[in-house]
């Protein structure tokens, strides 16, 4: 006796079970997280363009970490990484547009 | 079978929490609070806009965008990275320096194509 | 028409060259004159007024404020501070050129034998090192105020920074003027998107100030901050509000911006410290 029930269960189940495995992030992932947005925000710091955004998204990431909250850790890292790497990019357009801004 | 729909009440619970509690999270604010959140698109910073309280003037008034503005994609494009069109723009590149994420700008155009 | 076009490419990217390239001498004389040609009403002295000198309204209160100076007493605890003898005995004065009074114009200065940008607050804590006294915090504080004090011994003489005609020396100069106009942090605004492209505009209720005569009063008594601040320190307030992160004090790219800016304020007199909103 298949009936609708049973159906609505095992999708039930499913979709648990997916959410579940969906958020899951190990602490090595993290880890690697977060040492390549350092890596990156150094290279930032290195070139004299940081950007103020990057520090507490590391720093959050880090104690998301310590929580462990591995998934919220990849993300937070993950978006210090992308913020580093723009400002690199700025770094190295400004290296011949700052001349666009002299008094004209 | 008691304890059957017993469970399958808990699990839809459970389900109904997971739904709501990550719509939550999703919710991001209406347009005009982007347009007016100091640490969001903060636009009153150089535009007239809407009555907005103490508006700068760096940048023109914020006013019948639809006319200006006909293609929603080039609006977007100019909140998206202004330096495109000018290279020494002072507005902020909102998309491209995720400023603002790519649903709230969506949101802000919605709400500046009101005004 | 092919070596028409060549020939024209060749004069436009000179022509890109030479502005960036300028020698500190044109590159003054232009950017004084972007100012005096927007602002022909404004005497070059009132320039150090910052934004009182565009907005009325802001001057008035500015000068009702200025009946009873905010800083009177850190000014009078700096001059205190700096007429007191160090442990060995010598004092702030044996460090300096004319007893350390009236020589705030000449700072920053290029030194040829170190290679670097001197800064008024740098020279005062090297005074303190050869004299067996600590560093004192950059910025604010005990030596912010002996640079006040320092600094109303200037009162009124003219702004000269020399520039050294030595690589170096440009090199140093070159890298100040490169830091002014490079866009920086998560909102990508160059010093001169507010201070020069938008000087006189209002960012919320703020007039942006010009930047020339933007050095002649530091260090600064801000009543945001209750206490008196060096250049740097304002230098701090304008990366965080772009969203870049604020360099050490005295970090090599902080003297060689000082060193620029001031430059750029050459013939304008001294008139510090001077209290802002």
């Amino acid at each position: 006796m298949i009936n609708i029930k049973h159906v609505v269960l095992i999708f039930c189940l499913l979709t648990l079970t997916a959410s579940v495995f969906a958020a899951k992030a190990t602490k090595s992932d993290a880890e690697e997280s977060i040492q390549s947005a350092q890596q990156l925000w150094d290279k930032s710091i290195a070139v004299g363009h940081e950007w103020n955004t990057v520090k507490p998204l590391v720093a959050q990431a880090k104690q998301a970490m310590e929580t462990n909250d591995f998934a919220a850790a990849v993300a937070l890292a993950n978006r210090a990484a992308e913020q580093a790497e723009l400002s690199l990019v700025q770094a190295e357009h400004e290296k011949t547009n700052w001349v666009n801004n002299l008094p004209k | 079978m008691q304890a059957y729909k017993l469970t399958l009440k808990l699990l839809f619970t459970v389900m109904l929490l997971v739904v709501t509690s990550s719509t939550v999270i999703a919710e991001e604010m209406d347009g005009k609070k982007v347009a007016f959140d100091r640490k969001k698109g903060n636009c009153l910073a150089c535009h007239v806009m809407d009555n907005g309280d103490m508006a700068g003037n760096i940048g023109p008034p914020l006013i019948v965008m639809k006319a200006r503005f006909p293609d929603r994609a080039a609006l977007k494009a100019q909140i998206w990275d202004a330096t495109v069109k000018n290279k020494i723009s002072i507005m902020p590149p909102f998309g491209k320096h995720k400023i603002l994420t790519d649903n709230e700008i969506e949101k802000l155009i919605d709400y500046l194509y009101t005004l | 028409m092919k070596s028409l076009l060549n020939t024209l490419t060749v004069v436009v990217m000179l022509a890109v060259v030479s502005i960036a390239n300028a020698t500190p001498e044109q590159d003054k004389e232009s950017f004084q004159r972007f100012y005096t040609e927007r602002f022909p009403d404004i005497t070059m002295e009132d320039f150090g007024n910052g934004v009182y000198a565009l907005d009325q309204d802001a001057r008035n209160q500015w000068e009702a404020m200025n009946d009873f100076p905010p800083y009177e007493d850190d000014l009078e605890k700096g001059g205190e501070l700096f007429n007191t003898a160090f442990a060995n005995g010598k004092n702030y004065a044996s460090c300096f050129e004319n007893g350390g009074g009236n020589i705030r114009q000449n700072y920053p200065m290029f030194d040829t034998k170190r290679n670097t940008v001197i800064t008024l607050e740098l020279a005062i804590n090297e005074c303190r090192v050869a004299n067996g006294e600590k560093l004192l915090p950059y910025k604010k504080g005990e030596l912010a105020k002996i640079a006040a004090y320092m600094t109303s011994t200037s009162e009124g003489s003219p702004i000269n920074i020399v520039i050294p005609n030595n690589g170096k020396a440009l090199a140093a100069y070159q890298a100040g003027k490169q830091y002014y106009y490079s866009k920086r942090g998560q909102l990508n605004f160059s010093c001169s998107n507010c201070h020069i492209q938008n000087v006189g505009r209002k960012a919320r209720s703020e007039t942006l100030s010009p930047a020339l005569g933007h050095t002649s009063h530091f260090p600064v008594y801000r009543m945001k901050w209750e206490s008196f601040g060096t250049l740097q320190r304002r230098f701090d307030s304008c990366n965080k509000q772009v969203r870049a992160e604020p360099l050490e004090g005295q970090s090599e790219d902080y003297r060689n911006l000082e060193y620029f800016l001031t430059y750029m304020s050459n013939g304008l007199p001294v008139n510090g410290p001077a209290s802002r909103k």
